[in-house]
């Protein structure tokens, strides 16, 4: 199966050259999404092997996401796998995450952290937020346990759907779930291990903004939910 | 309203009027987003006339004061103005995101081509 590992990164040189070369190692093709670092990300992704795609300017997680989408489909890729550029996920479970897509049991797979494997360990108030997400999810019949996590594999048909105008805008976690599954493709999850970021950085972190990200996910949920389904391509 | 109100507010819709104008044919202002601006100059040039409309619905139908009646719809209006800008805003966004991947994308191609070229040589 010819499969991208796709790496949207914003100001990763920490971390990035370390997450490109151990994911090099398991023989697929690596494209980091540089969306618009100011640092040296993009000279170290490719010193490290990678292909780099870099946004003139920061766009945020979703374009970087479905620049990296729109690559594979114009490259003809099968399957695009995504990980976080600040190492917190393990490309050894990429085996993992790919096997429901290879043998076809599922379109969209998703890496949970709740599943029995590592013990990731998640503050009080990001808890009731997974929880939150968790029961909007259940309101449509969607059990899925990590409705955040960054580590995702998709076959082409559901990159089709990620690159149209209808995907979420800001925060692509359990509405775009709510979004695939509406469409019709199936969706499992795999058991992974995840490290703590090694940056330290915490893309929910302040006051204001898991408030922010509540709300918008709230919206954007109820949005997909109001729209009239999309029918996944034959 | 005097008549000394009343064309201070028609001199000053004017001058609205003029800036908008001039604006245009200047190039700086789109037609497209200037009618709302030249409306906005019209419906100030036309207060004095608006405000003895709404001083005989006070009278007549007991509507409220002509100046509460202008304040109001002015505050609706704004409310309509900002949620235009901030369609208009997404909008915007959404067109500088699309122009900004396919750039980041084409650059992307272009360096692997020129790459490929460099290998041949």
């Amino acid at each position: 199966m010819k499969l991208l590992i796709l790496i949207p990164s914003f100001n990763e040189a920490v971390t990035i050259e370390e997450v490109v070369t151990v994911s090099l190692k398991t023989g697929y093709d690596v494209l980091v999404v540089d969306d618009g670092s100011s640092d040296a990300t993009s000279r170290l992704a490719v010193a490290a092997g990678a292909k780099v795609v870099r946004h003139p300017v920061n766009l945020g997680v979703v374009a970087a996401l479905q620049t990296g989408y729109t690559y594979a489909l114009e490259h003809g890729y099968e399957a695009m796998i995504q990980l976080d550029g600040d190492g917190q996920h393990t490309p050894a479970d990429i085996g993992k995450m790919l096997a429901p897509i290879a043998d076809n049991s599922a379109d969209f797979v998703i890496g949970s952290r709740f599943l029995g494997v590592g013990a990731y360990k998640m503050p009080f108030a990001r808890r009731v937020g997974r929880a939150i997400l968790r029961g909007m999810l259940g309101v449509f019949g969607i059990c899925i346990t990590d409705p955040t996590s960054g580590l995702r594999a998709v076959r082409r048909e559901v990159a089709e759907l990620f690159v149209s105008p209808e995907f979420p805008e800001d925060y692509p976690d359990a509405d775009a779930i709510l979004l695939a599954s509406r469409a019709g493709f199936r969706i499992v999850e795999i058991g992974v291990t995840m490290r703590q970021s090694r940056t330290g950085k915490t893309f929910h972190s302040g006051v204001l903004h898991p408030f922010k990200y509540m709300l918008c996910m709230i919206l954007s949920f109820a949005a997909v939910a109001m729209r009239r389904k999309t029918r996944k391509s034959p | 309203m005097t008549a000394l109100h009343a064309a201070i507010v028609i001199v000053l819709g004017s001058l609205l009027l003029a800036v908008v104008v001039h604006n245009i044919v200047r190039g700086h202002l789109r037609v497209g987003h200037a009618l709302l601006w030249v409306l906005i100059a019209m419906a100030f040039t036309a207060t004095p006339l608006l405000y003895e409309c709404f001083t005989y619905a006070h009278e007549r139908w007991n509507w409220p004061t002509p100046t509460s009646t202008i304040v109001l719809l002015g505050f609706a209006f704004l409310l309509i103005l900002l949620l235009n800008q901030t369609v208009a805003l997404s909008r915007g966004w959404r067109e500088r995101k699309r122009l900004a991947q396919r750039l980041a994308l084409l650059e992307a191609r272009i360096s692997a081509l020129s790459k490929s070229e460099q290998a041949k040589f």
